[in-house]
């Protein structure tokens, strides 16, 4: 998405501007998103891929404002929130659901199954008695755990079991967008097809918009219409779903691709060569982040950073040498 | 003679609670040379069978059944023994490396741990012998990195230094338990490469344990996979998406979201993972299988199909399944 | 399309009903018997306290000089002391001081250690800075050189004695309350709270207290026994509640000083408090294995 049209807009669900993020550690500055410029559209559900330390987790959560970034900013709906204050907030936390990776720890230990599910009519104050009771028994007979007693707490349930309560939880307040975490990485394969069949559905059948942080490829391209792939805190390539899978443009998206080990009917793919080094030299510290580790590396990668560049072909890539 | 023999191995785990029965009766073999991977989900017992191997299993654990490893009959071995055994002929590789090292050791002390205790080598020869097996398994610059410590190391640079503490006694066997699950997919590529190499190199043999079909396949000569503390299904690792026979396998094949397939819902295995609350009766996947018969409350037995395929199902030999379709 | 989805997940076994669940915590709490045991004590020792103008057979203030130093007798079990009041009277009313300020200066404790831990272990940051220091200094007072002192200045009254007690004791709870916070403000479940708009007061009192209610329900079966042995030993050097009324501390004192004539003047308040300070520990440990769920998955 071109930064002009990101700036322009004034009708997306969720975009960040230049959205920077440094976290101080002991050791120094850590900059987990750097300059991002995000947008989510009713109906373009976006994905985000990368491995650990790309800043797609610190990018969902800024996004949701769970935190402040350090700069750019972040609006919803129109509004510039990034300022805003959590009363401020909360209406339009109603229009936005979040379900994370860890499906035990993100439910109230010391809630019933039900009593997770009408949390948010709580907070909100919205539904009484036997109406807000009737809305979380469609909640949960929607994501399947209908035939589950309601009075059971999260524990005695399984990964899936309690997947889809949070997932319930986070339809609760009837939301345009989800926003997931990771949601089906901890649960086994057998299970995570059904959430993923489930997520599948409810995207369908209810017009939901979803931004999904994950580490597998293979997951997003089944929930996403676009995804941005980051690196070390920055969107590397951003392209439509189908494009990016059938030609990945960055080196690094070709690679991760690649690294999946995935079965074929021909069989099991091979373990991919070793991509070997990329150039290392002297980076001046302006220099593309991913020059070290790329094959295709010269000399003006250590010198200048590739900021993210329109591709005839559509979508954009960060860096000097893709076509 | 097989390096490794399990006959009908049984676990259960007595707590207050409950009674978990994790392993059900379980037969394994591995070849000297060979490399073998064990598939399954959370509560399939794949762990517990393998750690199981070097007696390695918590107080709590009731055993029963035969394990033989390098001929020595390991249930019936003193503790003396089997301490000659861990860390010198089997080398253990575990999903976290950060829980198995010791923080506030170098990496070369730590490295250095199982030459001193077994008295394969002097402190000198140790060294020497750290250095070397730090840079085969791609640590850059060796020399420097051995006075480290654990903290100053990466994810993936921890699991390579846990490979090299595991291969540097030149073990018959190691046993690698998830171990690339914690790593992401490039760091886990080159984990691989290196592990397979390095088993080729010294040609030892390999138990991989993992959840990942594809992982497995990609390390492997025989695939295990287990279910509900069985052994369902193996089979020759380059054959698993031809032959493949019980349902569990077949559906848990076309499960897998790809990257290749067109977008669309994914076929998936119906109901919950198996109660392992409940001692095992009749097939594990009674509850779950489309195709169950009344036959299928009685325990199906691993039977031969075909040359080194065998399968846990009645309905193995009638029944060809591709992707989950019978034909 | 709803009901493909149930089909997904046809069943929900290994479901215990309701009924048996709730008696998870009270199977865990009743493993260890003595758990039971002490539990069944302090309930009987706060009935007896309550009830003790009902269960007290004698005014424990009645002096009856025919009868002094009586040894147990059917007209009196436990005997009676140098005014001839009765023994068993007398430590039954008083369990009531023992109560009261066990019980009374431990809520005390309660609310400040709740209210100061939560703020500083949920804000962090500056006010918990702030807070912890003021923690720390408390920390370093003598506790019982304080409750003296607080005694001297306010009056030997039972409320005097409260303050006194609880005056420095709520440290620890603050201590516990906040690093008990602090650790679940860590917690997924948080962030889920957030997401859904809770503001930081319900996030705290919906989310944040409850599940940390576990070490400071322990902490309290500790802080109890622990308050009435101050509260004792201030009756002890005297500056307890004043004779005649009774008092565990002040009766002790008193069957000390007889130990060698009367034995028994010492032995039943000795016995009765020091089963009543195990009863709470035992307490205390049978609540440990209820919130101990590491083995619960």
């Amino acid at each position: 998405m071109a930064i002009a049209e990101i700036l322009s807009d004034r009708t997306s669900l969720v975009k960040v501007e230049h959205m920077t993020h440094e976290f101080r550690s002991g050791r120094g500055k850590i900059v987990a998103c750097d300059g991002l410029n995000l947008m989510v559209r009713k109906g373009e559900s976006l994905g985000l891929v990368g491995e650990s330390g790309s800043g797609k987790s610190t990018a969902i959560r800024l996004m949701q404002r769970f935190m402040r970034p350090s700069q750019g900013k972040i609006w919803w709906q129109g509004h510039d929130v990034t300022r805003w204050s959590e009363r401020r907030l909360k209406p339009y936390r109603q229009k936005m659901g979040f379900v994370s990776q860890d499906p035990y720890g993100s439910l109230f230990p010391n809630r019933t199954i039900l009593g997770n599910v009408i949390e948010p009519l709580i907070i909100h104050g919205i539904a009484e008695g036997p109406e807000r009771m009737r809305r979380a028994e469609a909640l949960m007979d929607r994501v399947g755990i209908a035939a589950i007693h309601q009075q059971v707490f999260p524990h005695e349930l399984s990964g899936g079991q309690q997947q889809r309560v949070a997932i319930a939880r986070a339809m609760a307040l009837g939301p345009d967008l989800l926003m997931l975490d990771e949601a089906v990485s901890s649960l086994d394969v057998s299970i995570q097809a059904q959430i993923i069949n489930l997520l599948q559905d409810l995207k369908a059948d209810l017009d939901l918009t979803y931004v999904f942080v994950s580490h597998n490829l293979a997951v997003v391209r089944l929930l996403c219409e676009s995804v941005a792939v980051m690196y070390l805190g920055r969107v590397v390539e951003f392209n439509r779903t189908e494009a990016l899978f059938a030609t990945p443009r960055h080196p690094y998206t070709k690679m991760l691709i690649q690294s999946i080990p995935r079965l074929t009917d021909e069989g099991v793919s091979a373990l991919p060569e070793d991509p070997g080094r990329g150039l290392i030299g002297e980076n001046s510290g302006t220099g593309c982040a991913y020059a070290a580790r790329c094959p295709l590396a010269v000399e003006r990668c250590l010198a200048e950073a590739p900021g993210l560049r329109q591709l005839p072909s559509g979508g954009e890539v960060a860096c000097h040498q893709a076509k | 003679m097989a390096l490794v023999e399990i006959h009908n191995l049984r676990v259960r785990f007595e707590t207050d609670e409950a009674t978990i029965y994790a392993v059900n009766g379980i037969d394994l073999m591995v070849e000297p040379g060979q490399s073998i991977g064990i598939v399954g989900e959370s509560g399939s017992g794949k762990s517990v069978s393998v750690t199981s191997i070097p007696r390695l299993l918590p107080r709590t654990a009731r055993v029963e059944g035969s394990v033989y490893f390098n001929g020595k009959d390991m249930m019936r071995a003193t503790a003396s023994e089997l301490q000659a055994i861990r860390g010198h002929q089997i080398g253990m590789i575990f999903q976290n490396p950060h829980a198995y090292l010791n923080p506030t050791r170098t990496i070369g002390k730590q490295l250095m741990e199982p030459l001193l205790f077994h008295h394969l080598a002097g402190v000198k020869r140790a060294r020497a012998m750290g250095m070397e097996m730090l840079d085969r398994v791609g640590i850059v610059n060796p020399k420097a990195r051995f006075d480290n410590y654990p903290f100053e190391f990466s994810g993936g640079m921890l699991q390579r230094v846990l490979i090299a503490m595991a291969l540097i006694t030149g073990p018959k066997l190691v046993i690698a338990d998830e171990p690339t699950t914690a790593l992401d997919v490039t760091v886990q590529a080159q984990i691989l490469r290196l592990l397979k190499e390095m088993q080729r190199e010294l040609g030892m043999s390999m138990i991989f344990v993992t959840h990942d079909l594809a992982v497995a396949s990609q390390v492997s000569d025989v695939i295990y996979v287990m279910y509900g503390g069985i052994v369902v299904e193996r089979l020759p690792a380059k054959q698993l998406i031809r032959v493949h026979r019980h349902p569990y396998l077949s559906g848990l094949l076309a499960s897998l979201p790809r990257v290749d397939e067109p977008v669309g819902r994914l076929p998936f295995i119906p109901g919950l993972p198996v109660n392992t609350r409940q001692p095992l009766s009749g097939c594990p996947f009674y509850a779950r299988c489309q195709w169950h018969l009344d036959q299928c409350q009685s325990a199906p037995p691993l039977t031969l199909v075909e040359r080194d395929h065998e399968a846990a199902c009645w309905l193995a030999d009638e029944r060809r399944v591709a992707n989950g379709q019978p034909s | 399309m709803a009901t493909s989805s149930r089909v997904e997940n046809d069943s929900a076994p290994n479901i215990l009903p309701t009924a048996k669940r709730r008696s998870r915590a009270w199977r865990r709490f009743t493993k260890n018997k003595l758990s039971l045991i002490g539990a069944v004590f302090v309930v009987i020792v706060v009935l007896t306290a309550i009830f003790a103008r009902e269960v007290a057979p004698y005014n424990p203030l009645q002096a009856n000089f025919l009868e002094t130093y009586q040894g147990p007798t059917w007209q009196h079990l436990l005997g009676t002391d140098s005014l001839g009041r009765d023994m068993l009277s007398r430590i039954i009313y008083s369990l009531r001081n023992a109560c009261i300020v066990g019980f009374g200066a431990e809520i005390v404790e309660l609310t400040i250690g709740l209210m100061l831990g939560a703020t500083a272990g949920y804000l962090g940051g500056f006010a918990d800075t702030i807070l912890m220091r003021v923690v720390d200094v408390v920390y370093g007072f003598p506790t019982f050189l304080f409750a003296i002192i607080l005694v001297v200045m306010m009056g030997h009254t039972i409320l005097a004695i409260l303050v006194a007690v609880s005056a420095t004791s709520w440290v620890g709870m603050a201590r516990i309350v906040r690093s008990q916070v602090m650790q679940v403000r860590q917690s997924p479940y948080i962030e889920s709270a957030r997401a859904m708009g809770a503001s930081t007061w319900q996030t705290v009192i919906r989310y944040v207290l409850p599940n940390s209610m576990g070490p400071v329900l322990v902490a309290v079966t500790f802080g109890i026994p622990a308050n009435m042995m101050i509260e004792a030993a201030l009756s002890v050097v005297g500056l307890g509640i004043q004779p005649p009324t009774p008092d565990l501390g002040e009766l002790i004192l008193v069957g000390q000083s007889a130990v060698l004539s009367y034995s028994y003047l010492l032995i039943w308040p000795a016995l009765l408090f020091a089963l009543t300070l195990l009863s709470f520990s035992f307490v205390g440990d049978g609540l440990r294995n209820v919130f101990d769920t590491k083995s619960d998955r």
